[in-house]
């Protein structure tokens, strides 16, 4: 910063603020006195006139001339006290029209004196006494009212000559007055007329007045100050030594002329001490304001000094604050933050790229990226391969352009990072350009997410293909529909030929279908869900497709629907499959009734015939015994036997039938119950063959409790029935394997050849006679049918004599897949 | 004069409605009953159809009294015994007659089902003559002998 000031002079220096205050509160009271001193003077003056002037009329010649022996005041004198006085006045209330009008009058009277002194006349038009005056008063008038007209014109140029005037008049009045103080005639010039004393006092009040007044002028500004001293000196000097030279040259002149002593040089003497005393004391005076001036300046100049320095400090602050709010600025930003000069040197960056670099900020800077470490392949390219480096995008920036690098690969501690950097054109003072501004975002997760959601698609297109399957996202309130290829791979339509409209996809559906699919559509529009299914014309081939759709509907805060994203699926397979399975099914659900059917069939109307045929064969030989011979009954008795043994097998294989049909949904049960409950329907037997039942400690499993009582009760039954001489000693035992149980029972009774171990548990398979023992040869069967629904195994081991034993086993877990055969079943 | 037959005689003949559609049986029940020919007369219904045109005396079967029991054979033709026996038990007018389900059915589904339209018991026809003879006997004798049968209108 250049000082502008040094080369302004005095006058232009400024006082500073406190020391001006101070200053204008000295000049306000300043100015008040000499306002008084002024007004005192010119109403002094006016009434000294007056009086004087009272007594030229009214003939007193004591209010003339004081004394006999004084010089009386002149007529033109006391006129021009009185003009004077108030123009003196008028000059100090500002009224300059008056005061000029006054002091011209003045200074035209005493013209006329002079000219009558210098021998012309003046008509005597107002019948005054006498203009004549004496010819230093006449000086001293004129200069006074001279004074009074250049200030009454009230411009500064004059200030000085006015000072002059002033001091020239105050200086002959002074002097007079001297002269009649000391008794040396310095109150007249050598022969002429002398100044009267109380003209004298006039000049003198009225000079003071005019002094005054410059001096109050002069009381702001330092310079005028000093000029209106040294004048005042010099010429106070000057006028003095001339008069008291005039004066001491006269009375030589008497002495000289009574011839009592002889010429001296002595008023000449006198003069030029004078003259030289004042030189010196006008240079002294000159001097002694310069020094002041000076010291006032040394003053000022040390304030300023002191400002500037209190100006600078805080400016220095201000820039430290703006570079720290710089460097917080930058460091807050987590993107790389960098600032390179022309030779591409870091000169600026910020903490984030610091760290990058795994250096400290002050490290960093100063160096050019490759001597930073980055990889100098990534910096300077390598044009051989066609690699752009980074430094290319440099120096772009650097001719001026502003440059945007998406994906830049960067080179970070952990391992190589995109950015998305921006370089812009640092320009100086002049507008040139200095350097680069930089910053590069990290954008490596985005990327990386990107690309997962770019895989994503690609995996979902992967997957649509895969399941038939394809998306949607509906626009219900711009009516737009955006498929993806997939979709309108399932309708046939080319990819991107969809319309994208309702009334678009209306069309594909089948007009039979349309009305459903629409109504599910509907629907969805309320509850958010949308499932339906129909069927299509594909375009591509013209089959016929089903088609289901999932989706959601999302609605606005007013829950209107406004968007609709969902898969359509091909599911003409499994439309196909499902309805080929629900064929079985009712084929299955039709035998399964066919197999009750016939199980009524065989309850009912089967038996029915057989019970005429018995009946009435009976009612036979009952009424016409005595008419029927021996073999006549024995025949009836045959027909009778075979009826009720048929009906007997007929209900033995409607019981076997029931085994699938009628059993029960599998619960636990309790095999030692189930075995109670068999022995209970035994008891009769057992008592009568004195049976002796014995068990282990059974286990529970899963299974039809009254089905297993059944298998117990039948092979119980049988080890009591083909029992041989000894009472039955029957043993059920339980016995784990792997994730079975096995039950066996162990009898004592006839057994049977091992050979018809498998043949036994075929429907109607006896090894005995009916004579020798009765049965169907059911039981066994129904065992394993009902084993075998327990997904189990049943087989006997025997010897003829050696007793045999029929084992079985079942699952120790539960079997759910049994359950659902039986609902199928039951369907 | 037995103490039953006294009984017999107070009350009149018996009004019997077999509805079985199979002649053999209602010979059978004829001759089971007929011991007491005296004592009891028996209508035949061979359908569902015919058995509500009796009880309503509708048809052939105007004039006919109106029966104090009902032995109903549940696997009638055109309209099986099920409906009879829901009809009648439907009707103000007839379902005060006891009901007696008279049937080879030994299936509980049968006889659930009987019970649940409100007859007033279920019988099996046995296999044996014997057998079959005495349960009509005592058909007669429970329903006319033991129980107490609501006023004839």
């Amino acid at each position: 910063v250049r000082d502008r000031d040094t080369s302004v002079g005095f006058g232009s220096v400024r006082i500073p603020e406190d020391n001006r205050e101070a200053g204008s509160h000295i000049q306000a009271v300043a100015g008040l006195t000499a306002e008084r001193t002024v007004n005192l003077a010119g109403i002094l003056t006016a009434a000294l006139g007056l009086v004087v002037l009272f007594g030229y009329h009214l003939g007193k010649t004591g209010l003339v001339q004081g004394h006999s022996w004084l010089s009386p005041m002149a007529y033109t004198t006391a006129v021009s006290f009185a003009l004077l006085g108030g123009a003196l006045l008028a000059l100090n209330h500002g009224w300059r029209i008056v005061s000029r009008t006054a002091a011209g009058g003045a200074g035209l009277l005493i013209l006329f004196s002079m000219i009558e002194h210098a021998g012309g006349h003046i008509p005597d038009v107002l019948a005054l006494p006498s203009v004549l005056v004496a010819p230093n008063t006449a000086f001293a008038i004129a200069s006074l009212a001279l004074a009074m007209l250049l200030l009454s014109a009230g411009s500064q140029r004059w200030s000085s000559m006015v000072i002059v005037l002033g001091l020239l008049a105050a200086s002959i009045g002074v002097n007079a007055f001297g002269g009649y103080l000391t008794g040396l005639p310095t109150y007249g010039w050598g022969m002429f007329q002398p100044m009267a004393i109380h003209t004298s006092i006039g000049v003198i009040l009225l000079s003071s007045g005019i002094l005054t007044l410059s001096w109050r002028g002069a009381l702001g500004n330092e310079k005028r100050r000093t000029v209106w001293l040294v004048a005042t000196v010099l010429t106070g000097g000057v006028v003095t030594s001339v008069s008291f030279w005039q004066a001491l040259a006269s009375l030589e002149r008497v002495h000289v002329g009574s011839a009592l002593r002889a010429r001296s040089w002595m008023p000449e003497t006198v003069l030029f001490a004078g003259v030289a005393v004042t030189a010196l004391l006008g240079m002294a005076v000159h001097l002694a304001s310069v020094a002041r001036l000076r010291t006032a300046l040394a003053e000022r100049m040390r304030y300023r000094a002191e400002e500037e320095s209190a100006q600078r400090k805080v400016a220095l602050a201000a820039l430290t604050a703006s570079e720290n709010l710089l460097r917080s600025v930058i460091d807050t930003s987590t993107d790389y933050i960098f600032v390179k000069d022309r030779n591409l040197r870091t000169i600026l960056c910020n903490q984030t790229f610091a760290k990058a670099l795994g250096k400290p900020v002050a490290e960093v800077c100063g160096k050019t990226d490759v001597e930073n470490g980055w990889g100098p392949e990534r910096v300077k390219g390598v044009p051989a391969e066609g690699v752009k480096g980074r430094e290319q995008d440099d120096l772009r920036a650097l001719a001026g352009e502003t440059v945007h690098v998406i994906d830049e690969l960067g080179t970070i501690a952990d391992g190589i990072h995109y950015l998305d950097t921006v370089k812009t054109p640092l320009r100086g003072g002049g507008d040139e350009i200095t350097g680069l501004v930089g910053m590069s975002r990290d954008i490596t997760e985005q990327k990386l997410a990107l690309d997962e959601i770019r895989l994503g698609r690609e995996r979902l297109a992967l997957a649509q293909k895969a399941g038939h399957s394809g998306a949607f996202d509906w626009d219900i309130r711009n009516d737009v529909n955006i498929w993806t290829p997939e979709v309108e791979a399932l309708y046939g339509i080319e990819p991107g030929k969809f319309g994208g409209r309702y009334e678009d996809w209306e069309a594909l559906v089948l007009p039979e279908d349309l009305d459903r699919a629409r109504a599910h559509l509907q629907n969805s529009l309320i509850t958010g869900e949308f499932a339906a299914e129909w069927r299509i014309r594909r375009i591509s081939d013209r089959e016929i497709r089903w088609l289901a759709a999932r989706a959601k509907v999302f609605f606005d805060k007013e829950r209107r629907p406004i968007r609709m994203i969902g898969i359509n699926t091909d599911v003409t397979e499994r439309k196909q499959a499902g309805a080929a399975l629900e064929q079985s099914v009712r084929e299955l659900a039709r035998s399964n009734a066919e197999l009750q059917q016939f199980a009524y069939v065989a309850s009912h109307d089967l038996q029915e015939p057989l019970r005429i045929v018995a009946s009435f064969t009976q009612l036979l030989a009952d009424r016409y015994s005595d008419k029927l011979d021996q073999d006549a009954r024995e025949f009836i008795g045959y027909a009778v036997d075979g009826a009720t043994r048929m009906q007997t097998l007929i209900r033995d294989l409607l019981s076997l039938s029931r085994v699938g049909t009628k059993g029960k949904d599998f619960g636990m049960v309790q095999f030692d119950e189930a075995l109670g409950q068999a022995l209970k329907n035994l008891q009769f037997a057992i008592r009568e063959s004195g049976a002796l039942v014995t068990h282990d400690a059974l286990p529970a499993a899963m299974g039809d409790s009254s089905q297993i009582a059944q298998v117990f009760q039948n092979l119980i039954g049988n080890a009591v029935k083909f029992r041989g001489a000894e009472p039955p000693r029957i043993h059920v035992s339980a016995v784990r394997t792997g994730d079975e149980w096995t039950f066996s029972v162990r009898d004592n009774g006839i057994g049977f050849e091992p050979q018809y171990s498998d043949r036994i548990f075929a429907v109607f398979q006896r090894l005995h006679g009916l004579d020798e023992y009765a049965g169907t040869g059911i039981g066994l069967a129904i065992c394993k049918k009902i084993v075998e629904r327990h997904h189990g195994r049943i087989w006997a081991e025997s010897k003829p004599g050696s007793g045999s034993t029929f084992s079985f086993t079942t699952p120790t877990a539960g079997v759910g897949v049994e359950q659902l055969v039986q609902g199928v079943e039951t369907a | 004069m037995t103490n039953q037959e006294a009984m017999k005689v107070e009350i009149g003949p018996l009004e019997i409605l077999l509805v079985e559609d199979n002649p053999a049986d209602v010979r059978l029940t004829r001759e089971a009953l007929n011991s007491d020919r005296l004592w009891n007369n028996l209508g035949v219904a061979k359908d569902g159809v015919e058995a509500m045109a009796y009880l309503r005396r509708e048809g052939r079967f105007v004039g006919v009294t109106r029966p104090d029991l009902i032995l109903l054979d549940l696997n009638l033709p055109k309209k099986d015994g099920r409906e009879v026996l829901a009809e009648v038990k439907a009707d103000a007018s007839l379902r005060l007659i006891p009901v007696v389900v008279l049937t080879t059915s030994t299936e509980d589904e049968d006889i659930v089902k009987a019970y649940g339209l409100h007859c007033n018991c279920y019988i099996t026809k046995p296999v044996d003559l014997r057998q079959f003879l005495k349960v009509v006997k005592s058909i007669e004798d429970f329903w006319f002998a033991v129980v107490k049968l609501p006023p004839k209108r």
